[in-house]
């Protein structure tokens, strides 16, 4: 007979700290990932509070110009990623240009999901006319690719605004016509979830003890189908970004004189012929870093959030 | 058929059908019963015999192809089948209560049970946050929870099926409805958990005194807890008699083909089960006359040509143009 060490369930059970840790070393990846991001993040919003914005007069000196990375023949330590064509510093620019690209991005998908969010909600719960037109809708703007659409919008945009406009302008249009490209998917996936939840009992229970459709829908519906939804939405950033940079590497997103990650990629497109690599390269590498590394935990999220998948891997 | 108390509930004619593709099939067809304030009706019937659709007309919880095309549904006095949806929301909010066969789909598994018995009460009585957790907490208490404070925060997945159907309970009951309605309260549960949840529902009527319609297949769950029974065959009435009066001397033929299929051992200890020949008709395919004279033994040529109207006699009625006489029990 061996002894059974009886431990009582509630010192087996794991703090909250304890779970994070456990779920950290289950998948060392994503958790990777999760700390590139975050240091992403703090780089590209702590770095700009402390250096002059190099997009502005002051913050750039044309005696620097296209100094190579530190570790060249040419390189100087002060610019360890080397200057652009107008002396700016690389590692200031790309911080403020990530900080544009992040911004821009969380701010597009929200309103994708707002309006997706809302109309998936709305289609699902009534159903019938009202669903089979915003489907339609939906299936028309699937037709069209995501970025031409952006573009479109975009365009209309500027045609009713005018050529005069600033900074904060073009980033709204850009931000707007992001998050409209983007709603399909929203929408979709809320209303088949909710077409699930309408059903079960304890709606109906809501309904009988007098709840209005609205309450019945945020305060018992909506809970219940946003987990898949978040998940799109993690890996949507990363989409959101790249569509971001390429609308200000075509010219239609952010305008050139200030920072995204687009702009400064497009810049240093006009000096890759000549041998300046690095002034397109390190904003590249720090795109892709940034964006594998959403889409790497945005597919984790979706394989944690979906029951259908778990115990796999 | 007089009574000398006005009923609380009072069902006539009601009528559901189901619009489908080439044509409306009836399902529910002139269904008429009451409920007494205080009485327990039992509600039997096999399969799409129209039980639960009975319970959903009367709260108005009919979703499409299902629609409610005629009858009238007095409740204490107040016609509620002609309201608009918000003011059917005000009377029936609070003062009917439904209890649901699913425990595990009729709780919002993402709000704790807490919080939904608050929302529930504070939906209907004018009570404040704590008065109304007070009050949640007294109704956990009251359906058998042990530690009301722990379960007040858990959520639904937490509980075991029993724990959730009694949480289903105290939310029909904790705004203090005039009518219950049980669809099914013991169906998807455990035999030895069944008998834990009708002992509770009994109890629990015997304290608050509400009117309960009880809609099950279970002739068992009916003897132990019903006041009087509507049997249903194929979406119309067959018989409505006091439980005593149904089990000993049933009118209806159907009716005694129902018990006599339900095993139960004689004094002798003997397990005798006839069953009834044939099946239900389906929707829509509703035999002309009497719905169930092809599986009837006494039915004859007027059975065949013309629907029997209900007939009343003293306590009961029935639709049967020959009904079994007493000594035929």
């Amino acid at each position: 007979m061996t002894p059974v060490v009886n431990t009582p369930a509630i010192a087996r059970r794991r703090s909250r700290g304890g779970k994070l840790l456990h779920a950290m070393r289950r998948a060392p990846g994503p958790t990777l990932c999760a700390v590139v991001i975050f240091a992403l993040l703090i780089y590209a919003f702590v770095v700009p509070l402390f250096s002059l914005n190099p997009f502005e007069f002051s913050g750039m000196s044309v005696l620097d110009s296209f100094i190579p990375p530190a570790w060249m023949a040419d390189g100087s330590a002060d610019f360890p990623l080397g200057t652009d064509d107008q002396g700016r510093n690389l590692i200031t620019a790309m911080a403020y240009g990530m900080r544009t690209s992040i911004i821009v991005g969380f701010l597009s998908v929200t309103i994708g999901l707002v309006l997706g969010g809302s109309l998936g909600l709305i289609a699902g719960f009534v159903g019938g006319k009202v669903d089979a037109f915003i489907m339609r809708v939906a299936d028309v703007q699937l037709a069209y690719p995501a970025l031409l659409l952006a573009m479109i919008i975009d365009g209309a945009a500027r045609a009713v605004l005018g050529a005069e406009r600033s900074v904060g302008t073009a980033m709204a249009i850009v931000v707007m016509s992001i998050g409209i490209a983007f709603w399909v998917q929203y929408a979709r996936t809320i209303r088949s979830s909710v077409m699930i939840e309408r059903d079960q009992d304890y709606v109906s229970a809501a309904r009988i003890t007098g709840r209005s459709n609205l309450s019945i829908i945020v305060l018992h519906i909506l809970p219940n189908v946003m987990a898949p939804v978040l998940v799109i939405a993690t890996i949507n950033l990363g989409i959101a970004i790249i569509t971001e940079a390429t609308l200000s590497f075509l010219g239609i997103g952010i305008p050139v004189t200030s920072p995204s990650l687009g702009t400064l990629i497009r810049n240093g497109n006009n000096f890759l012929q000549s041998g300046e690599w690095w002034i397109s390269v390190w904003p590249c590498l720090t795109l892709v870093l940034f964006v594998v590394s959403v889409n790497i935990l945005g597919d984790h999220l979706r394989d944690v959030y979906n029951p259908r998948l778990r115990g796999r891997s | 058929m007089i009574t000398s108390t006005a009923p609380l509930l009072d069902v006539r004619d009601l009528t559901v059908t189901i619009n489908r593709e080439g044509g409306l099939v009836t399902a529910l067809d002139k269904v008429s019963f009451f409920i007494n304030p205080g009485e327990v009706l039992g509600i039997v019937g096999e399969s799409g015999a129209g039980k639960s659709i009975t319970g959903a007309a009367i709260i108005d919880l009919l979703v499409p192809p299902l629609k409610r095309t005629g009858g009238t549904i007095t409740l204490a006095g107040t016609r509620i089948d002609q309201l608009s949806p918000k003011a059917m929301r005000s009377v029936r909010g609070g003062r009917i209560g439904f209890v649901f066969q699913d425990p595990m789909t009729s709780l919002n598994p993402v709000i704790t049970i807490g919080q939904q018995l608050c929302d529930t009460i504070q939906a209907h009585l004018k009570l404040s946050g704590s008065q109304a957790k007070k009050k949640a907490l007294d109704w956990l208490d009251r359906v058998g929870l042990p530690n009301p404070d722990v379960q007040f925060k858990r959520y639904p997945h937490q509980l075991s099926g029993g724990m959730r159907q009694r949480v289903v309970i105290a939310l029909a009951l904790c705004a203090d409805p005039m009518l219950v309605i049980a669809d099914e309260p013991t169906t998807a549960l455990d035999v030895s958990v069944q008998a834990h949840i009708l002992e509770l529902l009994r109890d629990l009527h015997r304290e608050s005194n509400v009117s309960m319609m009880l809609i099950t297949h279970d002739l068992g769950v009916i003897a132990k807890m019903a006041d009087r029974v509507a049997v249903l065959y194929a979406g119309r009435v067959a018989e409505i008699s006091p439980v005593g009066e149904l089990f000993n001397a049933p009118k209806h033929p159907y009716t005694r083909g129902l018990i006599r299929a339900t095993p139960m051992p004689s004094t002798t200890g003997e397990m005798r089960l006839d069953q009834i020949p044939g099946a239900m008709p389906g929707l829509g395919s509703v035999p002309p006359g009497c719905a169930f004279n092809p599986r009837c033994f006494k039915a004859e040529g007027d059975c065949r040509a013309t629907i029997p109207p209900l007939h009343h006699e003293a306590s009961s009625a029935f639709s049967c143009f020959h009904p079994l006489e007493r000594v035929n029990a």
